[in-house]
């Protein structure tokens, strides 16, 4: 079984519970198209369901899709034109219960699409959500995508225009993979994970070196590297373990066994208790 | 607008916005005060002069449809919007109720429609689609609520959309400058330091021989407040239990400590099993913290229990023993056994502190308090385990008929033996 199937059933029989009862579903569609915006800060809040996000068509800023319950959700939509900021998503009405949202049917979702030209700087927050984000296209300055209890998957299947700044993933307890991160084009790249199993794939295209911190308490963690990628790990772990075939280990730090002769580097600062690290090399050119 | 029109409005407004700045309280001009008063003028001109295009222009909509709403809402470039709303029976314009309509009717339903279809649109077409929208018919409150709806869109154009300036990606390699072009070879392995000592520095005094005999006395006699406190709370609350764990550590030492061996050794395989076995569901990873800190504090808590018991034992040996020859035995019960017990097992922890002052003896002594402790913690850990913290009493030599332990000891019968023994069966 793939691991995503257990989680998306768990995560449905956590949202569904006995109460697939009265629901006032309501639909909200809100799109904006582009005024000239030079650049664009974008705040995503999510509480719970199901969250895709993708480049927006030509000549939009943004295009939202929403279906939520309205008796326990309130959506969120708010631009500030003269500030460029942007806040979008759905919060809960006081302390509600998130049951009777986990069949395909009744299950909130939130269809995002932001404009790919607008340089952006993106913060997305979600709660108990499945999220299938896609970055690539997307101008991005800067991103923070914190997750709870969640199955999320990000991709950057194009590369960003940009030189993106800080890209920063915070992840609770959540089974979470984020593939062509170097497309990302981010130098900084910094991963806080909770629980749960994290897979962290490094292709893409390469312009520049990565430095990147990765803190684990308790999982997993994959790392797919490209074989021509020179790279470093350094290691603070406890009952972690850690397969070193392709690196030589020289004081804390463990050296690809390519990394004098390749041309872009990944800095790793791996910390991790409880579980193991494991390094998959791709054949995949930087 | 034309551009030369344009300027003409653009002096003009420019003039409207000094006339009324002449009126105005005297203030400081900027180059934010002079836009916002070249908007003004610019919104007042095309008011005056019907020309009012820009400030209609739709920039973005919003449309929110549930079971009992169907809202329609668009902003417009002047930082005003658009509300049309149909709830209720009613038709509401900017929130204002300005119309009625039968609920559920031909209305309602194409006004849905329009909006369902419409979802998926960008701005220009929602809104040509708004215009152009036709209801077969209607009559009625229907037909004049309609007309309002057509009223409201009416004037409103679609903003084309203003591209934003062209990204200049960044090119390959920009960030490289900051790395040399050849990457370094891997560092070898640095030389320790050789710290060099400094004259200047204080050296600490070296503690007394009677600083190091108080502090080791009162690090031990802590200890024993300690876990006698533990002990007497433990026979208090949980006598029984405790008095299985230690009949198991007596009558089946040899096996409590081959368990207890085991367990030892299991111990982080089966905490790595709970782990791995947690980790794959998003259920489990929820439990994963609380289950890691319960089975900790369920080992700490066998340890100390198995501890306990051990000392337990040991005073109930010791104190059977001495009054099987006749010697007077002030307390015997749990908490006598208990405290005899325990001064037994932290006896070479005090043999070491009161040597401590002594040099390498102590050593010596603390390697025997440390294998004591350890063989008391093992063998109660292990008889934990095979008593099932108390609630199994299959190896404490309870059923050996009348040539149980209880009674080899030829105690007399006012100790507590029997009651305990009759309590339990």
């Amino acid at each position: 079984m793939k691991p995503g199937i257990p989680a998306a059933v768990t995560l449905a029989a956590l949202l569904t519970a006995p109460a697939a009862l009265a629901q006032t579903l309501r639909t909200l569609s809100s799109s904006r198209q582009l005024n000239g915006e030079s650049a664009l800060t974008a705040d995503i809040t999510y509480v719970a369901g199901r969250f895709r996000l993708s480049p927006a068509a030509p000549g939009a800023l943004y295009q939202m899709d929403m279906r939520y319950d309205e008796d326990k959700f309130t959506p969120v939509r708010d631009y500030d034109a003269a500030a460029g900021v942007l806040h979008l998503g759905l919060k809960t009405k006081g302390h509600v219960t998130l049951a009777g949202h986990g069949d395909e049917k009744n299950m909130p979702t939130l269809d995002l699409a932001l404009a790919p030209g607008v340089p952006l700087v993106l913060s997305i927050e979600l709660g108990a959500a499945e999220a299938d984000a896609e970055f690539g296209g997307l101008a991005l300055r800067s991103l923070r995508y914190k997750t709870g209890a969640s199955r999320s998957e990000l991709r950057f299947s194009r590369p960003n225009p940009l030189a993106c700044d800080s890209l920063t993933l915070e992840v609770g307890a959540a089974q979470f993979a984020a593939t062509g991160l170097a497309n990302a084009n981010c130098r900084h790249i910094r991963v806080e994970g909770g629980v749960g199993a994290i897979a962290l794939d490094f292709t893409g295209n390469w312009r520049s070196p990565v430095d990147a911190e990765v803190h684990l308490a308790l999982g997993t963690l994959k790392l797919l590297l490209p074989r021509s990628l020179g790279a470093t790990i350094t290691l603070n772990r406890f009952l972690a373990s850690f397969d070193q075939s392709g690196f030589t280990r020289r004081g804390d730090v463990y050296y690809s066994d390519n990394y004098a002769s390749a041309r872009y580097h990944l800095d790793l600062n791996v910390e991790s208790a409880f579980g193991g690290i494991e390094v998959v090399w791709v054949n995949a050119s930087p | 607008m034309n551009s030369p029109a344009r300027s003409s409005l653009l002096a003009l407004a420019l003039a409207l916005g000094a006339a009324g700045s002449a009126a105005a309280a005297p203030r400081t001009w900027t180059s934010g005060n002079a836009a916002s008063r070249l908007a003004e003028g610019l919104r007042f001109l095309e008011r005056v002069l019907h020309i009012q295009q820009h400030g209609n222009q739709v920039l973005s909509h919003t449309i929110s449809v549930g079971s009992r709403e169907a809202m329609l809402e668009l902003d417009l470039a002047s930082g005003a919007s658009r509300l049309v709303n149909l709830r209720a029976g009613a038709l509401y314009v900017d929130n204002q109720a300005v119309g009625q309509y039968t609920v559920g009717g031909p209305l309602e339903r194409s006004w849905r429609r329009l909006l369902a279809d419409a979802g998926s649109l960008d701005t220009p077409p929602l809104l040509a689609a708004v215009r152009t929208w036709k209801v077969d018919g209607l009559s009625g409150s229907d037909l004049a609520t309609k007309q309002r709806i057509d009223a409201a869109v009416d004037g409103l154009t679609a903003a084309a959309p203003v591209p934003s300036a062209p990204i200049r990606s960044a090119p390959a390699g920009e960030s490289e400058a900051a790395r040399p072009a050849e990457a370094p070879a891997p560092p070898s392995i640095p030389a320790p330091e050789l710290e060099t000592p400094n004259p200047d520095a204080a050296v600490p005094a070296a503690p007394s021989a009677i600083q190091i005999l108080f502090r080791d006395v009162k690090n031990v006699t802590a200890i024993f407040v300690a876990l006698a406190m533990i002990g007497f709370g433990t026979v208090f609350f949980a006598r029984r239990y405790l008095e299985v764990v230690a009949d198991t550590a007596s009558e089946s030492f040899g096996r409590s400590l081959v368990v207890g061996l085991l367990g030892q050794l299991l111990l982080l395989p089966t905490l790595a099993m709970l782990i791995v076995g947690l980790v794959f569901t998003i259920v489990g990873i929820l439990l994963l913290p609380f289950a890691i800190i319960a089975f900790v504090v369920a080992v700490v808590i066998a340890a100390l229990g198995g501890y306990l018991a051990v000392a337990h034992a040991i005073g109930e040996t010791v104190s059977r023993r001495r009054m099987a020859n006749g010697a007077f035995v002030r307390s015997p019960n749990a908490y006598g056994y208990l405290f005899t017990g325990l001064v037994g097992l932290l006896g070479p922890w005090a043999a070491a502190a009161l040597f401590g002052w002594a040099g390498p003896v102590v050593y010596v002594l603390s390697a025997a308090a440390f294998v004591a402790t350890w063989l008391a913690a093992t063998v109660g850990f292990g008889a934990v385990l095979l008593s099932r913290a108390g609630l199994r009493d299959a190896f404490t030599g309870r059923h050996l008929g009348d040539q149980s332990g209880e009674y080899l000891w030829a105690t007399p019968p006012a100790t507590p033996a029997a009651p305990r023994s009759g309590r339990r069966e």
